[in-house]
C-alpha cells in the first residue's frame, strides 16, 4: 500500500504502550496455558450424538449434516455476516456495482498468451472442481463452503489476469446473486415454520434434497460475494480516473 | 413452543432482504411495515411468555446438546420491546432525515441505510432469544458487521477511521470470546447455556474461559477503559445509526455478559472480580461526565454521556451476584433490586440517548454544525425538540417520574441493604455529573436565538418520534410495575424474588 | 507431552503472540494479520477438540464452528481491508488517525 516511505521500519506505538503489550501478552500466556493443561485428554464432547442422528439427518457426512441441518440457524445468520459484509463494502466504496471505467475498457487477456492459456485451462477446471466439491458434500468434506471458495478463487484468477470477471455482472443481477443464499434460507425458515414444525425443522424424508438445494444457492452465493470482497478492497475507482491517460 | 419466536426472527431478515432488492424508492416504505410488524411479533412473543411462563424452543427440532436452544424469558422480552421501540421510533426517524441527504452517483444513503438498519434489528432479536454459545457468537458478529457498515454510510475520514477503529476493537472482542467458547466446549461438551449451569464447575479453563468472554464483552460495551473507540464511532455516524449504536448495540454484549455471569455461571464467579466490575462502572460514570462536561460539540458530549452510562450497569454486577453461603446461592431482596434496577437502567438509557442523539441530529439539520456555542435559539425554533432533549435529560439525571430515576433508586436501594454503601456515593455523584452537562446543553438551547442565523426547517416525523421516544423515557417511569413484573419470569432469580 | 496439550500450548501462544502484535503495531495491515493469526489460533484449539473426541471420526460440532469462524474471519478481513483502502486514498495514511505515539 504505501509506495515509499522515508522511515523503512514499521511505525509502532512508543515504548510504554509496548511494555504494557508485553505484560498483557505474557499474563494471557500464562492464564491461558494453566486453563489448557487444565483440559482433560479423554474424549467428551458430542460425537456418539451426531452419530447417532446423521441417519435421519438427509447427508451422510456428519459435519455437513451439522451446518445444514442439526445447526442450521447458525450456518443461515453466518450467510448473513457474509451478506452484510459485502454490503458494508458496497457502502464503503458508495457504489451500487463493482464496475469501473477502466475495468471495463478492454482486458489484458490479449497480450499475453501464456496467462490467456493458463487461465483458459485453469477457470474452467476450478468451476468443474467447484461442482465436484459442492455434490461430494454430503457424503465427505465438502459441500456449499469449499465449493464456493473454489468458485471464488477462479474469478479471482480471471481478474487479477485482467478479464474484468463479475464486474461484468449488472448491478441488479449482481445483488440477486449475492442474496440468493440468504434467500434460500429464508424460503426454507419460512418454509418449515408455516407448514412444518419448528423453525427450520427439516421434513424427514427430503431434507437431503432441500440440504442439496440451499447449498448451491449458497455456493453461488459465497462464489460472488468472496470475489467482491476481493474487488472491493482493490483500488477506489476514484484513484484509477486520475491515472487515467 | 411458541410459533412467535420464528416470525420475531424472521421479519426483520426478510424487511432487509426486500429493502436489498427493492433498493431505491420501496426501501423506506418495507422499512416502516417491517418494523409495524416485527413490533406485533414481539408483543405476540411478550404476551405467551405472560401468559405461560419462560419459554423454550428448539430449532429445528433438535434437542439440546445437539441443536440449538431459544430462550425467552422476562430478561429476553424487556430488551426485545426495547430493541422494537427505539426500532420504530427510529425507522420513522429516518423517514425524514435521509430523503434530505444528497445522492451521488446514484448511491444515497438512504441505499445503505434500510437493509443493514434491518439486518441490526434481526441480529439484536437472535441475540436476545439466543440460548446457545456459538449462536450468540454469530449473533454478535452479525450485529457488529451491521453497525459498522452503517456507520460508514456517512462517507468522510473520520467516519471510516471510526468506523474501523471499531470493526478491529469488535473483532478481537469476538475472538477472546470464542476462545472461551472453545474451552467451554473442551471442558464440558456442549453450548449450550442452560446444561451448563447445571454442570458447572470451577475449573481453571472454565474461569479462564469466563474471564477471557468477560474481557472480550467488556471491549464490545465499552466499558472504561476499553471505551476508546465508542465516541468516535457513535459521533461520526448518521443520527439515527447514533441512536442506535448507543441505545442498543452495548446492550446486547452487556446482555450476553448478564447471561453468562449470572445464568450460565453463578457459583463460579468471585465476589471480588464483581467488585472489580463495580469500580470500572464507577470510573467509567465518573470519566465519561467529565468528559462530556467538557466537550464543545453535540454528539461528542452525548457519546461521552453513553460512556458514562454504561458504567450505572456495571453496578449490577457487584450488587446482584448473590454470595455463596455454604455452597448454595443465597439470594436476597437486596440482588433482586439490583437487578431490577439494572434492567430498568438500560431500558431508559436506550430510550433517553436514543432521543437525544434523534434531537441532535434534527439540531444538525437545522443549523448545519453541533457546536454548543451556536446552539441558542433551538427551543424556539424547535420546540418539540428542545423540549425531547430536556425530557430525556431528566431521564439520564435520574429525576423523578421518570425510568432512570426508578433505575438508580432501585440501585441506591440495594446499596444500601446489601451494606455496599460505597455505591451510593457514585450513584449520587453521577446523578450530580450528568446533571451538569445536560444543563449546560439545555441553557445553550434556550438563549435568545440571533438574528442572522438561518434555520432549516425540520420534518415533521423527525420531531415527532424523538419526542415520542423522550415520553416513553418518561413513561418508564410511571408504569414501572407491569414491566418490573415481567422481570420476575424466568431469569437467574426464582419468583417472588421481588417484594 | 501428548499431541492435544501440544496444540493447545501452540494455540495459546500464537493467541498470545497476534495479540500482542494488534496492539503494538499501528499500520492497519499489521492489525488486520494480526487479527487473522489469532482467529488461526482459535481455530487450532477447536480442531484440536475435535481430534480429542474422536470415535471413529472427529467431533462435528468443533469443525462446523470451524467452518463458521472462518467464514466470518473472511467476511470481517474483506470488510477492514476495504475500509483500509479507502482511509488510504481518502485521509493519505495507513495507521488510524489519532494513533499518533508512534516512534
Amino acid at each position: 500500500m504505501s509506495q515509499e516511505t522515508s522511515n523503512p521500519r514499521p511505525p509502532v506505538r512508543f515504548a510504554p504502550v509496548r511494555i504494557f503489550a508485553v505484560l498483557l501478552t505474557l499474563g494471557v500466556a500464562f492464564i491461558l496455558g494453566q486453563a489448557v493443561q487444565g483440559l482433560s485428554e479423554e474424549p467428551g464432547g458430542l460425537t456418539g450424538e451426531v452419530a447417532e442422528n446423521v441417519e435421519t439427518s438427509g447427508v451422510e457426512h456428519p459435519v455437513t449434516a451439522v451446518l445444514l441441518n442439526f445447526r442450521a440457524y447458525d450456518t443461515f445468520l453466518e450467510v448473513g455476516v457474509l451478506l452484510l459484509a459485502v454490503l458494508g463494502v458496497l457502502a464503503v466504496r458508495r457504489e451500487d456495482g463493482l464496475t469501473s471505467a477502466r475495468e471495463m475498457r478492454g482486458s489484458r487477456l490479449n497480450e499475453d498468451p501464456m496467462l490467456e492459456w493458463l487461465v483458459r485451462l485453469l477457470a474452467p477446471v476450478m468451476v468443474l472442481a467447484g461442482g465436484y466439491l459442492l455434490w461430494l458434500g454430503t457424503s465427505a468434506p465438502g459441500g456449499a463452503f469449499h465449493a464456493g471458495s473454489m468458485l471464488a478463487a477462479a474469478g479471482v484468477i480471471l481478474r487479477m489476469a485482467g478479464h474484468p470477471s463479475i464486474a461484468i455482472v449488472r448491478t441488479g443481477l449482481l445483488r440477486l446473486a449475492l442474496l440468493l443464499g440468504f434467500i434460500a434460507f429464508l424460503i426454507t425458515a419460512f418454509g418449515t415454520l408455516l407448514f412444518g414444525g419448528a423453525l427450520l425443522q427439516l421434513p424427514e424424508t427430503g431434507a437431503g434434497l432441500v440440504i442439496l438445494a440451499i447449498e448451491l444457492a449458497v455456493t453461488v452465493s459465497i462464489a460472488f460475494t468472496l470475489v467482491a470482497l476481493f474487488v472491493g478492497g482493490q483500488s477506489v475507482p476514484a484513484d484509477e480516473t486520475d491515472e487515467a491517460a | 413452543m411458541s410459533d412467535f419466536f420464528g416470525w420475531v426472527i424472521l421479519l426483520p431478515l426478510a424487511g432487509a432482504c426486500l429493502a436489498v432488492l427493492f433498493g431505491k424508492r420501496a426501501a423506506p416504505v418495507i422499512g416502516v411495515l417491517i418494523a409495524l410488524l416485527t413490533f406485533g411479533a414481539v408483543a405476540g412473543l411478550a404476551w405467551d411468555v405472560w401468559q405461560l411462563g419462560d419459554q423454550r424452543y428448539a430449532v429445528g427440532g433438535w434437542t439440546i446438546p445437539l441443536g440449538i436452544n431459544l430462550y425467552a424469558d422476562g430478561l429476553s422480552i424487556l430488551m426485545l420491546l426495547m430493541t422494537a421501540t427505539v426500532g420504530m421510533a427510529v425507522s420513522v426517524y429516518s423517514l425524514g432525515y435521509f430523503t434530505h441527504s444528497s445522492v451521488e452517483d446514484g448511491w444515497s444513503e438512504a441505499h445503505g441505510f434500510w437493509p443493514l438498519f434491518l439486518f441490526l434489528w434481526s441480529a439484536l432479536n437472535t441475540l436476545f432469544l439466543s440460548a446457545d454459545l456459538f449462536n450468540l457468537y454469530v449473533s454478535l458478529e452479525m450485529l457488529s458487521s451491521a453497525a459498522v457498515g452503517l456507520i460508514v454510510i456517512a462517507g468522510g475520514g473520520t467516519a471510516l477511521a471510526a468506523g474501523l477503529r471499531y470493526l478491529l476493537a469488535a473483532f478481537v472482542g469476538s475472538l477472546c470470546y470464542l476462545f472461551g467458547v472453545a474451552l467451554l466446549y473442551a471442558e464440558f461438551g456442549t453450548l449450550d447455556l442452560y446444561e451448563l449451569s447445571e454442570n458447572v464447575m470451577s475449573t481453571s479453563a472454565a474461569l479462564a474461559a469466563v474471564g477471557l468472554m468477560t474481557v472480550g464483552l467488556l471491549l464490545k460495551t465499552a466499558l472504561f477503559p476499553l471505551h476508546f473507540w465508542l465516541p468516535q464511532a457513535h459521533t461520526s455516524a448518521p443520527a439515527p445509526v447514533s441512536a442506535l449504536l448507543s441505545a442498543l448495540v452495548v446492550k446486547a454484549s452487556f446482555y450476553m455478559l448478564v447471561r453468562l455471569w449470572f445464568e450460565a455461571f453463578p457459583g463460579a464467579v468471585s465476589p471480588s472480580a464483581a467488585q472489580f466490575l463495580g469500580v470500572l462502572g464507577a470510573a467509567a460514570i465518573v470519566w465519561g461526565s467529565v468528559q462530556a462536561i467538557a466537550q464543545a460539540r453535540l454528539k461528542l458530549l452525548i457519546a461521552y454521556s453513553t460512556v458514562a452510562q454504561i458504567g450505572y450497569l456495571f453496578l449490577v454486577m457487584p450488587l446482584a451476584l448473590a454470595p455463596l453461603v455454604d455452597g448454595e446461592t443465597a439470594i436476597t431482596t437486596a440482588n433482586f433490586d439490583a437487578w431490577s434496577g439494572g434492567v430498568y437502567q438500560a431500558l431508559s438509557h436506550a430510550l433517553a440517548k436514543a432521543s437525544m442523539f434523534l434531537a441532535a441530529g434534527s439540531v444538525l439539520h437545522a443549523l448545519g454544525h453541533d457546536r454548543l456555542s451556536g446552539l441558542r435559539g433551538v427551543a424556539e425554533k424547535l420546540p418539540m425538540t428542545a423540549a425531547a432533549f430536556g425530557i430525556a435529560g431528566i431521564s439520564l439525571i435520574g429525576l423523578p417520574p421518570s425510568g432512570g430515576f426508578i433505575a438508580k433508586w432501585f440501585l441506591l436501594r440495594s446499596s444500601v441493604a446489601g451494606g455496599q454503601w460505597w455505591w451510593v456515593i457514585v450513584l449520587i455523584l453521577g446523578g450530580l455529573l450528568s446533571a451538569t452537562y445536560i444543563l449546560v446543553v439545555l441553557r445553550q438551547m434556550m438563549l435568545r436565538a440571533d438574528d442572522d442565523v438561518e434555520m432549516q426547517p425540520v420534518p415533521r416525523v423527525m420531531e415527532l418520534a424523538t419526542f415520542a421516544l423522550a415520553l416513553g423515557s418518561l413513561l418508564l417511569g410511571i408504569r414501572s410495575i407491569e414491566l418490573l413484573a415481567f422481570l420476575e419470569i424466568g431469569g437467574p432469580f426464582p419468583p417472588g424474588s421481588g417484594e | 507431552m501428548s499431541q492435544f496439550l501440544l496444540y493447545s500450548l501452540a494455540s495459546v501462544v500464537l493467541f498470545s503472540l497476534s495479540l500482542y502484535s494488534f496492539i503494538t503495531y499501528a499500520h492497519l495491515l499489521r492489525k488486520i494479520l494480526a487479527l487473522n493469526v489469532m482467529s488461526s489460533a482459535v481455530f487450532l484449539l477447536l480442531v484440536n477438540v475435535a481430534q480429542r473426541n474422536r470415535i471413529d471420526h472427529p467431533d462435528p460440532i468443533p469443525q462446523a464452528m470451524v467452518l463458521t469462524g472462518i467464514v466470518v474471519a473472511v467476511s470481517t478481513t474483506g470488510f477492514a481491508l476495504a475500509l483500509a483502502r479507502k482511509i488510504y486514498s481518502t485521509l493519505g495514511t495507513e495507521t488510524l488517525p489519532d494513533e499518533d505515539d508512534l516512534e
